[in-house]
Parts: C-alpha cells; sequence; structure tokens
C-alpha cells in the first residue's frame, strides 16, 4: 500500500511545474526507491485451485457480512461439538466471504465494506477460517480430505506472521499422507517456499524446487513464486530481511513474469509491475535506467505504475535539456491519464515544456496544439480556462510579433482556426480575428481578408466595430478586385467588371447602419463608384460621389476619382455630367488626374460643351444649344475648332431667328473658316441674309468674296449675276468701277444672260407646244421640234421639250385612230398597223428620262389598246382580240412594273395608275397588284377625289 | 404720254392695309416656300406670333412716315426692321415704295426682285414694277407690260385697289375708256366705293361717252368730298366739253386751283389751260 501512495505522491510532485517542485518530486521518487514493498500476500489464496469462484454481487456480500455478524467464536464449546458438515459449511462460507473481500479490495480497490476496514476484516475472516479448519481437522476425515484442509491451512497461516508457525505444522504433517500428485506438489511447493522463509541452509534446494515445481502452479502463484524468487536473487527475503548476494539473474525472473502478463487482469498486472519494479529499482545495477526495464513493458503500458516510470524517464531528458523527447513521453502518459486531477498535473507539464520547445523552435502549430490538446484532454474548467487564455496570449503574442515584423505566416489559417476552435471566448475569438485580417491585409491577400473583414462584421453586436469591419472589408475587397483609391484610373484600365454586387451590398449594409457618418464611407464609395463607371453607368457614379463631394469637396482623392470620372464620361460620350464635374472643379479649383497626369480641364470642357450644344442643336434644343455654342466662343478663342463653333452657332442663330447675332457669327465665320467645309454655304448664308436685310453694300462685299473665292462660273453664276445687278445700282463702288468693264467679268455675265434667255426660249417653246397639242396641231409641233433641234440636241432642257413634242404628236395620231375605231372607218389590217406604230413610238418615249412622260404614253397606250379591243370584238376576229387583250395585260404589268420601281415623282405615277389600274383584277399579275395598292394608297388621299 | 403723279401717292399707299389685313388673316398662304438659301428666313411662321408687338409698332410707325410721306424715314425705318427680320416682306414692301418714291430706280427694282422671289404674285411688287414700266416708258409694250403686271397684281389679291387703280388709269391713258371703266366698276366693288375709284370709274364712263352717269357721279362726289379735287376737274372738264357751260366750268377750275397746293397749282393751271385752249379763252385765274 506505502508503495501505491508513494506512486501518487510522486506523481503530484512531478507534475508540479516549478523548478523547485520538480526537484522535489525527484528526490521523492528516489527516496521511494530505497524501500522495499511486501508482496500482496492475499493473493495467494487463489493458489487453492478448489476456490469457488462465486459470482460477485453487492447484495451477497451485503448478506454474506450480516451473516458473519452473528458468527459464533470457534474458540467456543458449542463450536466443538458441531458436526463435520456444519464445519464444512462454516468453512465454505468463510472461503467465500474472504473471496468476496478480496475481489473488492484488489479489483475494485474497496477499502471499506458495511463500515469494515477490508483489510482488517479480512485478517480476521481468515484467521477464523484457520481455526475453524483446526476445529475440522480434529474429527475423523479421509487423508484426501484431511490433506486439503491441511493445505488450506499451512496456506492461510502462511499469510499471517502470527500463525506461520502454525503454517510449518501443517505442512509437515501433510507430507505425511498419500496424497495425489498435484496435491504432493502443492505441499511440495509450500514447504519449500516455507524453508525460504525460514532461511533454512538448504535455501538453495529450495530455490531450485520453487522454479521446478512452479510451471504446475495457478499462474498465480507461478507470479508470486518468480517475484519471490527474483527477490531473493535481489539479495532480500520475503519480508524485507537481508537474505543473500545479488544476482544479476534477477531479471530472468522479472521477465518470466511479464511473459505471461497478458493472462491477468489491468489490476492484477498493476500490482504485479508495482513488484517488479520495486525488485528493479532495488537492483544493483538499476543506475537510474528507467528507461530500459529489465522486463517485457508490452502489458503494463497503460498501467500506471509503468507509466510513472516513463514519466522518470521524461524527466531525465528534461534535465539532460532533451525537451522534446521529454515532451513526447509526457504526450504518451497524457493520452493514457484517465483522471481528471493527474491530467491537470501532467498537462501543466506539458505546457511548461512545450513553453521550452516553442521558445527554442518557434513553432505556434505546435505550442497551440499542445493547448488544444490540453483542452481536450482537460475537463477542469478553471485549469482549461487558464489553459484558454494562455492559448489566446500566444496566439496573439505571436500574430502581433508577426505582424509587426512583417514575418510570413505560412499556416496563418490553422493557427486561427486553431485558436478559433479552442477560444471559448468572443472578444478573444475577435482579437485574433482581426490580427489575422490585418496580417491578411498586410500579405495581400485581400481576398481573404474582405471575407475576414465581413466576417467580422457579421459576429459583432457593436456598431462602431461593425462598420470598422464594413470599411476594412470594402477596401479590401477593391484590393483584391485590384482597385486602387489613389489610382482609381487603374481601375477603369484593369479592373473587373460583374463584381459589383458584392461591392453593393458591402456599401449598402454599411448605409443601413444608422449611425453611420457619410464622411466615413468615402473610401467604400469610390469602391462603389467605381464598379458603376467601369459597368458604363457613370451617372450612377456620379449620383454616389456627388453627396460626398458636395459636402466636403476635398474629400481625399477626390482629384484622382474626378479624373477617372471625367476620362469614362469623355469615352463615354456623357457629355453633360462631363460639363457638370468640370463645372465642380472649376468651381473649387480642383486639379484632376488621370494615369498620374493632371486632366486638361479645357480640352475636357471644350469637347463636351461642344457635344453639348450638338446634341441639343440635333434635339432642337436651341437655348441650350446656343448657350454651349457661346459658352465656346468667348471661351476658347484660340481652339483650332474655333470656325466649327461659329459654324454651329450660326445654325443655332439662324433657327433662333437670332439674325443680328447671325449677321456677326457670320461675319466672323467668313473671315477665319475659309478651310471650313461650310465656307460656301455660310458665305452664301450672309449674302442671303444681307440680301434680306436689304444691305446693298454689305451684300456686294460678300457676293465679291463669292466670286473671288469660288472663281468657277458654274459655281459663281447667280452671284455673279448678283454682283453685276449690284453694280449697277452702286457704280461708285471700288470694286465695281474696276471690274465691271473687264471683258472676263462681262463674259460670264454675258454667258449667264444668255443662259437666262435660253431658258425663257425653252419655256416658250413648251407654251407653244402645249397650245399646238390642244389645237392637234402637228405641223405646228414638226415646226417647234426642228427648232427645239436647232437649239441643240445635248442640253436635257432641249431633250425634255423635244420628248414632249413627239408625245404630243403620237398623241394626235392616237387620237385620231381611236376616232377611227369608234367610227369604224378604218379596217382591221390599218388599225393593227397604226397601233403598231403609235405603240413603238410611245414604248420609245419610255426609254427618256422623265418618268411621267413614261407613265403618260403607258396610259395613252392603254386607252388605244382598250379601244382596239372594243373595235376588234365587233369584227369577229377572235385572234386578234386575244392578242389584244394579252397585250392590254401585259401592258398594264409592264406599267405597275415600271412605276413601281421608278416613283420618282410619286404623285404622277400613282394618279396614272390609279386611272389605269382601278378596274384590273390585280391577282392577274403581282406587279399589277402592286401598282394597284399604291393606286389605292393614292386614291385614299383627298387630292384624287377632288 | 402723260403721267400720273396726282394720283400716285394714293395708289402705293392704298393696298397696304389691305395687304397687311389678308397677310395676318391667312399666314399660311403669306409666302411661296422657296428653296433658296434663305428659305430659312421666311419659312417659320412662328416667330411672327413673338414678333407681333414689334410688328405691329412697326406699322404704326411706317403709317406716320407715310402720310407724311417721309420716304427717307420710310426707308431707313424699313432697313432697320429688316434687320431684325430678314426678308420681311411687309418690311419689304415698305421699303420698296420708300425707294421707289426715292426715285431710285435701280435700287427699287432689286428690293422689288427680291420681294417676288418671295412671292411672286406680291401686289405691292408687281404693282411698283409697273409703275416703274410705266415712268421708263417709251414704246407702247412698255405700257402692255405695265399693263400686265397691274394685271396680274390686281388678279393675285382679291383686296388689291391700288393696282385696279393703276390699271384703269392705265388704260385710260391709253384710250381705252370701256376696258378701264369695267376695271374701275370692279375696284369700286372692291374698295366700297371708295372716292379715288369712283372718280376714276366717272372719269372713264365720261370718256366712253356715258356723260350722264358720269356726271352723276361726279357731282355726288363733289359734293360728298368738297376735297376730291380730280371729280372736280373732271366736272369742270364736262362743262367746258360737253355742256359749254363755260361759266360754271370756270367757277369749279378756280375752286380746284384754290384748294390746291402751291406747289401743284402749276399742273391744274396747265391742265385749265388746255381747257380754255379750246374755248379760246385766257387765265381765267
Amino acid at each position: 500500500m506505502k508503495s501505491k501512495l508513494l506512486m501518487v505522491l510522486s506523481f503530484v510532485h512531478i507534475l508540479s511545474p516549478s523548478a523547485e517542485a520538480e526537484v522535489n518530486s525527484l528526490n521523492s521518487i528516489l527516496n521511494w526507491n530505497q524501500d522495499l514493498t511486501p508482496l500482496p500476500m492475499l493473493d495467494l489464496v487463489f493458489l487453492d485451485p478448489e476456490m469457488v469462484q462465486t459470482p460477485i454481487t453487492k447484495k451477497s456480500l451485503k448478506s454474506s457480512l450480516e451473516q458473519w455478524q452473528s458468527f459464533e467464536d470457534p474458540k467456543s464449546k458449542e463450536y466443538s461439538q458441531k458436526s463435520k458438515v456444519q464445519l464444512w459449511q462454516t468453512i465454505n462460507f468463510l472461503k467465500h466471504l474472504n473471496h468476496l473481500l478480496v475481489m473488492n479490495y484488489y479489483h475494485k480497490n474497496v477499502r471499506e465494506i458495511e463500515g469494515h476496514n477490508t483489510e482488517e476484516l479480512g485478517a480476521q475472516i481468515r484467521r477464523k477460517l484457520s481455526l475453524v479448519i483446526g476445529n475440522l481437522l480434529a474429527q475423523k476425515l479421509e487423508p484426501e480430505e484431511k490433506s486439503l484442509l491441511t493445505f488450506q491451512k499451512f496456506l492461510i497461516d502462511f499469510q499471517n506472521p502470527n500463525l506461520r508457525h502454525h503454517a510449518v505444522k501443517s505442512i509437515n504433517s501433510v507430507v505425511t499422507y498419500n496424497l495425489s500428485d498435484q496435491r504432493k506438489r502443492l505441499i511440495s511447493f509450500g514447504s519449500h517456499l516455507l524453508n525460504l522463509y525460514s532461511n533454512k541452509p538448504n535455501s538453495q534446494e529450495a530455490i531450485h524446487g520453487l522454479n521446478h515445481l512452479s510451471p504446475y502452479m495457478t499462474k498465480d502463484a507461478y507470479t508470486l513464486t518468480q517475484l519471490y524468487l527474483a527477490r531473493l536473487k535481489l539479495g532480500y527475503h520475503f519480508d524485507g530481511r537481508k537474505s543473500g548476494e545479488f544476482h544479476p539473474t534477477y531479471s530472468r525472473h522479472l521477465k518470466m513474469i511479464s511473459n505471461l502478463c497478458s493472462s491477468f487482469s489491468d489490476t492484477q498486472n498493476s500490482h504485479i509491475l508495482s513488484s517488479m519494479l520495486s525488485i528493479w529499482t532495488k537492483s544493483k545495477n538499476f543506475n537510474g535506467q528507467w528507461d530500459k526495464p529489465p522486463f517485457n513493458t508490452e502489458c503494463y503500458k497503460n498501467l500506471v505504475p509503468y507509466l510513472a516510470t516513463r514519466e522518470r524517464v521524461a524527466i531525465k531528458y528534461w534535465k539532460n535539456k532533451a525537451f522534446q523527447l521529454a515532451y513526447n513521453i509526457y504526450d504518451q502518459i497524457a493520452e493514457k491519464t484517465t483522471k481528471d486531477s493527474k491530467q491537470v498535473l501532467i498537462q501543466k507539464r506539458i505546457v511548461g515544456l512545450a513553453k521550452i520547445i516553442y521558445e527554442q523552435n518557434k513553432d505556434i502549430s505546435f505550442y497551440q496544439g499542445v493547448y488544444a490538446k490540453a483542452l481536450k484532454l482537460v475537463t477542469q474548467t478553471q485549469f482549461r480556462m487558464q489553459l484558454r487564455s494562455e492559448l489566446f496570449n500566444v496566439t496573439k503574442t505571436y500574430l502581433e510579433s508577426a505582424y509587426r515584423k512583417y514575418s510570413a505566416i505560412p499556416d496563418l489559417d490553422s493557427i486561427v482556426k486553431t485558436f478559433l476552435d479552442h477560444s471559448g471566448n468572443e472578444n478573444n475569438s475577435r482579437v485574433i480575428s482581426v490580427l489575422e485580417a490585418k496580417i491578411l491585409h498586410r500579405d495581400k491577400n485581400y481576398e481573404k481578408a474582405w471575407k475576414a473583414y465581413y466576417k467580422l462584421s457579421r459576429s459583432t453586436p457593436k456598431v462602431e466595430q461593425r462598420i470598422r469591419d464594413l470599411e476594412n472589408s470594402i477596401t479590401n475587397y477593391a484590393l483584391h478586385s485590384k482597385w486602387s483609391l489613389e489610382e482609381p484610373w487603374l481601375n477603369l484600365k484593369y479592373g473587373p467588371k460583374k463584381e459589383h454586387k458584392k461591392f453593393e451590398q458591402l456599401h449598402n449594409e454599411l448605409l443601413a447602419i444608422d449611425s453611420y457618418k457619410r464622411p466615413n464611407s468615402w473610401p467604400a464609395a469610390i469602391n462603389l463608384g467605381m464598379v458603376h463607371l467601369i459597368n458604363k453607368n457613370p451617372k450612377k457614379s456620379y449620383n454616389i460621389w456627388k453627396p460626398y463631394w458636395e459636402k466636403n469637396p476635398k474629400v481625399a482623392n477626390i482629384n484622382a476619382v474626378q479624373g477617372a470620372l471625367i476620362v469614362k464620361l469623355f469615352d463615354l460620350q456623357s457629355w453633360n455630367l462631363i460639363a457638370e464635374v468640370l463645372a465642380f472643379v472649376k468651381e473649387h479649383k480642383l486639379k484632376p488626374i488621370y494615369d498620374g497626369k493632371l486632366i486638361e480641364i479645357n480640352k475636357y470642357q471644350e469637347k463636351a460643351t461642344y457635344e453639348i450644344g450638338k446634341s441639343a442643336l440635333t434635339n432642337m434644343e436651341l437655348l441650350k444649344a446656343e448657350q454651349a455654342f457661346e459658352n465656346l466662343i468667348f471661351n476658347f478663342k484660340n481652339s483650332i475648332n474655333y470656325p466649327e463653333y461659329l459654324a454651329q452657332i450660326i445654325k443655332t442663330s439662324r433657327l433662333l431667328h437670332k439674325h443680328k447675332l447671325l449677321k456677326k457669327y457670320l461675319e466672323k465665320f467668313i473671315k477665319i473658316g475659309q478651310k471650313h467645309p461650310s465656307y460656301e454655304a455660310n458665305l452664301l448664308s450672309i449674302i442671303n441674309l444681307l440680301k434680306g436685310m436689304g444691305k446693298i453694300e454689305q451684300t456686294l462685299k460678300y457676293v465679291r468674296k463669292f466670286v473671288e473665292d469660288f472663281p468657277d462660273p458654274n459655281k459663281s453664276l447667280k452671284q455673279l449675276h448678283l454682283l453685276v445687278r449690284l453694280c449697277k445700282i452702286l457704280p461708285k463702288d471700288g470694286y465695281c468701277k474696276t471690274n465691271l468693264g473687264q471683258t472676263a467679268f462681262a463674259d460670264v455675265v454675258r454667258k449667264h444672260e444668255s443662259t437666262k434667255k435660253f431658258k425663257e426660249n425653252i419655256i416658250t417653246q413648251l407654251n407653244k407646244v402645249k397650245v399646238a397639242s390642244k389645237n392637234q396641231n402637228s405641223k405646228k409641233l414638226r415646226e417647234i421640234e426642228q427648232e427645239l433641234t436647232n437649239l441643240g440636241k445635248s442640253n436635257p432642257m432641249v431633250k425634255d421639250t423635244i420628248n414632249f413634242v413627239w408625245f404630243s404628236q403620237i398623241k394626235i395620231i392616237s387620237d385620231s385612230l381611236i376616232k377611227k375605231l369608234r367610227s369604224r372607218t378604218i379596217s382591221n389590217e390599218e388599225a393593227v398597223k397604226h397601233y403598231e406604230n403609235i405603240r413603238q413610238t410611245f414604248t420609245g418615249i419610255c426609254n427618256r428620262r422623265r418618268v411621267s412622260s413614261c407613265a403618260q404614253s403607258f396610259k395613252e397606250l392603254l386607252s388605244l389598246t382598250i379601244e382596239m379591243k372594243s373595235f376588234l370584238a365587233l369584227s369577229n376576229s377572235q385572234q386578234l382580240l386575244n392578242t389584244y387583250s394579252e397585250l392590254e395585260a401585259n401592258l398594264r404589268s409592264r406599267m405597275a412594273r415600271y412605276l413601281s420601281r421608278n416613283i420618282t415623282e410619286p404623285q404622277v405615277a400613282q394618279k396614272i395608275l390609279w386611272d389605269t389600274m382601278k378596274e384590273w383584277n390585280f391577282n392577274n399579275d403581282p406587279y399589277t397588284g402592286i401598282g394597284y395598292i399604291q393606286a389605292i394608297e393614292y386614291a385614299k388621299k383627298p387630292q384624287l377625289k377632288g | 404720254m402723260p403721267k400720273m403723279p396726282l394720283i400716285s401717292l394714293i395708289i402705293l399707299s392704298w393696298p397696304l392695309h389691305s395687304c397687311i389685313h389678308s397677310r395676318n388673316q391667312n399666314p399660311q398662304t403669306k409666302y411661296k416656300v422657296s428653296k433658296d438659301n434663305y428659305s430659312f428666313f421666311i419659312e417659320n411662321s412662328n416667330t411672327e406670333t413673338t414678333f407681333e408687338p414689334k410688328k405691329e409698332a412697326f406699322l404704326k410707325q411706317q403709317q406716320k412716315l407715310l402720310s407724311k410721306s417721309s420716304w427717307r424715314e420710310v426707308k431707313t425705318l424699313s432697313l432697320s426692321y429688316l434687320e431684325e427680320a430678314p426678308y420681311d416682306r411687309l418690311a419689304l414692301e415698305y421699303l420698296c415704295i420708300a425707294v421707289y418714291q426715292l426715285n431710285l430706280t435701280d435700287l427699287a427694282t432689286y428690293y422689288i426682285d427680291l420681294l417676288l422671289s418671295l412671292d411672286q404674285n406680291d401686289p405691292v411688287a408687281l404693282n411698283l414694277k409697273g409703275l416703274i414700266a410705266i415712268n421708263d416708258a417709251q414704246i407702247l409694250n412698255d405700257y402692255r407690260m405695265a399693263i400686265s403686271y397691274f394685271t396680274k397684281a390686281m388678279e393675285s389679291n382679291s383686296d388689291d385697289v391700288a393696282s385696279g387703280l393703276n390699271l384703269g388709269y392705265t388704260y385710260l391713258s391709253l384710250g381705252n375708256a370701256s376696258k378701264a371703266s369695267r376695271i374701275f366698276r370692279r375696284i369700286v366693288k372692291r374698295c366700297n366705293e371708295c372716292p379715288v375709284a369712283q372718280t376714276g370709274y366717272a372719269i372713264s364712263l365720261m370718256r366712253s361717252g356715258k356723260h350722264r352717269s358720269a356726271t352723276t357721279i361726279l357731282e355726288r362726289l363733289s359734293n360728298e368730298t368738297p376735297d376730291n379735287l380730280v371729280a372736280k376737274y373732271e366736272l369742270a372738264r364736262y362743262h367746258f366739253r360737253v355742256s359749254r357751260n363755260s361759266a360754271d366750268a370756270n367757277n369749279i377750275l378756280r375752286e380746284v386751283f384754290e384748294k390746291t397746293n402751291k406747289k401743284d397749282r402749276n399742273e391744274v393751271l396747265k391742265r385749265a389751260k388746255m381747257l380754255w385752249k379750246d374755248q379760246n379763252k385766257h387765265n381765267l385765274f
């Protein structure tokens, strides 16, 4: 028992963390090793092979103890009068009771049963058992029976030092009986044991005998025997007395015991191991070599005594500064330690060791792992709190140090995870998580950083913290997306396009916090706006940024943000917004930057204003356009586009009917805009404007300019004519004086005059044609044709007029034929011949220029054809009639096709179509159908109804 | 060929009011839309409404100046107005009249052509063109030209009176009294029996031998409008030549002479002398 107590004590000391306690505990172990532990003799009971292994229950134990209470004293007179059977019953009862006690005491370590000290009670029972067996032996018994009883009495008495002399008697008497081999071996074994114990001269023989007999014994007896022999070889007797010299072969006995270990229970093994340790540690060749036990340790690895041994090994390593080895052993011990109190002590030791190791290798994962493991194994609240606190301190210190020193933490994830898995404290968790996020940010692992911050924001109930976390999250998200707050143009160049939802979400969450102050969210707003900017929605960006700017025009990075905005707006041609932004920029004297360079505000403003004006002009927002162009004209006088601005404001002023201004701008334009595409038009415009204003001198000036700038008479003929007229009005004008008489000038004017006369001539001829046609005067028409031919056929006007003459001539012939047909004064052959001539002529007219003439020709031909049909219908010429019906259909189709392709004069064409197609079944021919539809369209118009 | 200075003023100023009225009533038919470069200035009728007060003021001022025959001022005012409203027909019309009155014929022709380029049937322009043709008339064809202008002006605008009067007097000048009477009869209706037209009508009747009808009208006119010197002159002429009542004729001539402006008296005297010459009488004034 003492050994067990000592072992426990040693643990207590060893596990104390301080160095002093460590030394003390080591001493206690060393002291303990000086003692010899008596063998647990109670086990000898099990030497009896006939022992009934009755099931042990609490109930049976209780009833047996009650019976024991009323047990009579075996020394009394009544007892001696008991029959043999009664005595056997008593013996069996006592043996049974003893067995119960043994089982409870050894196997369950029960010290007290029903108010009785187990050990004392055992001793009393065994004493009474000895007496009762003595009583029975006094009666007449069979030899076998007697020998058994005697041996039992020997065993019992042998266990009790006071009765051992009876044991000697008993064994001596037993040997005389005629016994079985097994019994004989038992008796012999007991005899040898007794001899050894008595330290008789023939002890060597006894040892040999025991060795020889032990294999025949039960495993318990064998083990005890081997232990005893080992002890003897160590030089000690059974009860601790010095017996002889040390013999190194003692270890052989221990090894033999350990080989049998698998057949014992853990408790039995524990006792056996204690005894073996007691023997081994007292041996002369032990020398503190705890790590080299002379027996097989396989079965004992989970047993406390063995663990105590391992601890000694660990301490040895520790002392030798082999900390890792020491830690490994402690780790094994901890795993096998079930008692929480012991575990606490062990873990304290482990943590102490781990600290030393951590200081050497700086392996935070290992260090954290130690705490994690400790927290897993220990249930004691206080110690757990202590462990958590230390784990927090360790993790925090490590992360802070790493963060400060910018050192890399490759396994940051697992470090934080390990901590968070065992933290148990939200505040501490937050501290570590914040550190993690900071480190992630520092290491530019922005994706993880923004997620970490976002996670933090979701877990904290504190508003301020939440705000900060969200802001950080947004910032990191931006960085993850490779966005820069300081150089937002990079975002435009490289920024992703479809990640704005997360930004929006983060930003909205931030803004949803009531106490959130807007200016603080500016960095977030930059990013959010930038997303919209990248996604080509600058208006949204501007709407986000505008309130911040209005509140504080000098907000951080405003120049860069505005630069990006301006450039993007420029790309997207959002001119109105650019103008608005630029106005703000100018008002607050800001200096927008893009790509690291200052933006030329004027350039952008000029372009934006121009585009705004142009767009307004297109949309007929004239005042807005005027404002824009005026702005350009007043502020960008040196621009290379100045003539263009003038050209635009000229258009605007004209539409606004601001004629005075228009005149002013036109004058300016004419001065500087010679190379502008609208120069000619504007020059004509100012001429016409001045004409309309009645300003003769000024008109003359610009007409002169036109004639000078565009000397080609084809272009300037009209202006030349005007010039002549004006010179006639203003003959004293210097230019007129000089130039009017010049030949070239006069020639041009003459040419113009002749053209004018030519036109007048043609018109006169045309009127003549009309009159002649009306009067059906073919002769006159021929004359006119001749006159026109003399004028020159190449002239388009002449061509047209001749065409018209031809048409009129044919019309006369056609009308005459129709008359003849109606009056039926012509033969079929003649009619057909005439018709063919007329048809060819009409077709010829159609090959010429005017669509209306062609349409008219078709119309006439169709009328004629219809007349022909009517004529032929009455002349019994079916074949001809069919031919003309086909001709009519063909004519309508051709006409429709022709007109539908050449509607340059739609009204004329459609009117003719209507006239010719209204009675036609257009299903016969698709083209006719088209013509018919067009004709109907035309018919819907009011002018046709009239 | 005789000219008609006495009636020219009336002829020129008459149609402007009627033109103004007709234009305001139907602005859509105001101009023939041209595709020239200046179409911008004349197409948009919105300006007219916004410009209306200015235009009204302009008209009032012009009428005042016209009544005073202040042609230079009319010209200046028109030009100034045109600066703000180029191609404004009315302003151009005033400008044409003023320039014509200032005897700047070439310039007047220029402005008239401008006016005709806006509307080839503009009665004022055509009327002026006719007058210029008569002024420069060398041959009968020039008168025919003038007649064609006056006719076109009269036919193109049913309210136009001046061109009708000019046409009537031109026919009278050419001795075609019956045609003149037909014209004057139309104009009398057109101008609500205005004295000028009635006078013309009476003269044409007189020339075509319808003395009774003519004298009735002339007497009525001279009674109703004592300042109508033309009617009075014609009545005197009638008395000299037809009724041979020299006393009455001389009385009337005297009255005409007295009522005529001093600067125009020579003209009256000249005409009176012609009558007296017929009667072998000498200066009775």
